[in-house]
């Protein structure tokens, strides 16, 4: 409720501004020219966000996938661990603008490369989450296993496994925003060969239709806040019916 | 069921102890030297002391959980699968919780190299949660559907569900309140007097370790030993009148009195 409240408040305070400092719509659109924009352009917007979510889903299943297949090798040693970590870290500290042009370059002008650079960019917090969630394991659980004589795979699957759900869910939760910004990024660079909010974004801004621009930027920030809404509530509920735990705030 | 040791029997030992020593990967100060102990079969001993002075990590030893770095623990068991024959029961529940009250009963058969060759039937998983004083019906919660006393006592049934011949507590009604302590203390008693399991508690209430035990032993000093051993001469079978008698009270200010005299422990010295 409160959420919405500010919402209001806030479009209220940007028409006001837009109003009072008459301020020229090429330059600064208010709410209700970009509203306008946005009710033209609907049948686009939504083609291109299911175009961009759709690859940003794709880039975050290979995120998840790869990431933990990557945490199950970290988890496993020490030694494995410091040798390959660093590798992960450098890959969240090349800028996306960076990945883009070269996953492009690499791997053609298509949908793939799109769901590629997606992936790059979310795939650090399913990685680091997922290590941490199956290496943070109550001490006196581990005790109980190792008292019974549980062997290696015995505790990686009725333990470790079980426990690292509410940090994957947390990471595919951080991830989901960070997928939808990959996408865009990745349409961005690919241009106008393929629909999506990416490339309606570098259409519109070439042309400098600030309310369309607008309309655009917004329905992809909606599309990051839905993402992180939908992750929530499914990981939410699934560990909850399913497994007892809570996501909580991780 | 089996009865305890006679008068004119030699009582068997469970664990026997001699110049134990346990030192931390590096640490100057061994956390125990010179540690001897024996505890026989089918006895309730308690282990007390002051913070820091080791009684948890005893207890570990003795479960098998840390090996000592000198000295000699031998555990002789009446069994060749000697470390399932040991039931640990943690300060907290340390339950699974996407797992039911009967699927956590279960978990310790289905670990192991030999993982599934046993089984609990139903009516097994039934017959232990009876015996903790859980119900049939709680046998399908999940365990945050458990209050914290009902939590504990799964995990002892747990702890019970290999059959095992030793009973490991490590201050298992700490985190309770002083009510469902009471009636814990008064079960867990009830079933080592009903299965005669050689039951060994660490606790730090003095009362508890009177109340239930037949001998409790004090830790102390750094590195940390043997101090002080009080047989408690309370009657086999524990009631609550026990609680209020004379001997109760004379056992209880002599265990008092020999922590009182215990020498500061290694942590504690640190802090001082």
């Amino acid at each position: 409720m409160r959420e919405i409240l500010v919402f209001v408040l806030l479009v209220i305070v940007w028409q006001l501004t837009v109003w009072l400092g008459n301020i020229h719509p090429v330059l600064f659109p208010g709410p209700a020219a970009v509203a306008t924009a946005a009710w033209k352009l609907r049948i686009d917007l939504l083609e291109a966000t299911f175009r961009t979510a759709l690859a940003a889903f794709t880039g975050l299943s290979i995120s998840v996938i790869v990431g933990t297949l990557s945490a199950f090798v970290f988890s496993q040693s020490t030694m494995i661990r410091r040798a390959l970590y660093p590798y992960a870290v450098l890959l969240q500290t090349i800028p996306i603008i960076a990945i883009a042009p070269i996953v492009i370059v690499s791997f053609g002008r298509g949908f793939f490369s799109i769901a590629l650079v997606s992936s790059v960019i979310s795939l650090f917090p399913i990685i680091t989450n997922t290590t941490t969630g199956l290496l943070q394991i109550d001490p006196n659980l581990l005790d109980l296993f190792r008292l019974n004589g549980a062997t290696r795979l015995q505790t990686l699957l009725k333990l470790r496994v079980p426990c690292s759900l509410p940090f994957l869910f947390s990471g595919i939760r951080i991830a989901s925003g960070s997928a939808i910004v990959g996408a865009i990024v990745g349409e961005f660079f690919v241009g106008s060969g393929q629909p999506g909010l990416g490339s309606m974004i570098q259409r519109k801004s070439a042309s400098l239709d600030m309310a369309e621009l607008y309309a655009t930027v917004l329905t992809s920030t909606a599309l990051g806040t839905l993402a992180f809404a939908a992750v929530s509530l499914l990981g939410e509920t699934l560990l909850r019916r399913r497994f007892g735990m809570s996501l909580g705030g991780r | 069921m089996p009865s305890p040791p006679s008068a004119s029997e030699k009582p068997s030992p469970a664990f026997s102890l001699r110049d134990l020593e346990l030192r931390f990967n590096g640490a100057e100060r061994a956390v125990f030297q010179n540690l001897c102990l024996d505890v026989v079969q089918g006895e309730f001993l308690s282990i007390v002391g002051p913070s820091g002075c080791g009684k948890s990590t005893l207890l570990k030893m003795l479960a098998g959980l840390l090996m000592p770095t000198g000295g000699e623990l031998n555990r002789h068991s009446t069994s060749a699968e000697s470390s399932r024959r040991i039931g640990f029961v943690f300060q907290h529940p340390t339950l699974l919780p996407w797992r039911t009250a009967a699927e956590n009963l279960k978990l310790p058969l289905e670990l192991g190299p030999d993982a599934g060759s046993r089984q609990l039937s139903q009516t097994e998983c039934e017959d232990l949660l009876l015996q903790v004083g859980l119900t049939a019906a709680d046998a399908d919660k999940r365990p945050s559907e458990l209050s914290g006393g009902m939590q504990m006592r799964l995990s002892l049934a747990r702890a019970l569900a290999t059959g095992p011949d030793i009973l490991l507590l490590d201050e298992p009604f700490a985190a309770v309140d002083d009510l469902l302590r009471l009636r814990l203390q008064e079960d867990v008693r009830g079933l080592y007097e009903k299965k005669n399991l050689t039951t060994i508690l660490v606790t730090h209430n003095l009362h508890e370790a009177v109340f239930m035990s037949d001998r409790v032993i004090v830790l102390g000093g750094s590195p940390s030993r043997v101090v002080d051993t009080i047989p408690i001469s309370g009657p086999r079978s524990r009631t609550a009148e026990f609680r209020q008698s004379s001997a109760f009270f004379d056992d209880l200010r002599l265990v008092t009195a020999a922590l009182f005299r215990t020498p500061l422990s290694g942590k504690e010295v640190e802090h001082a």
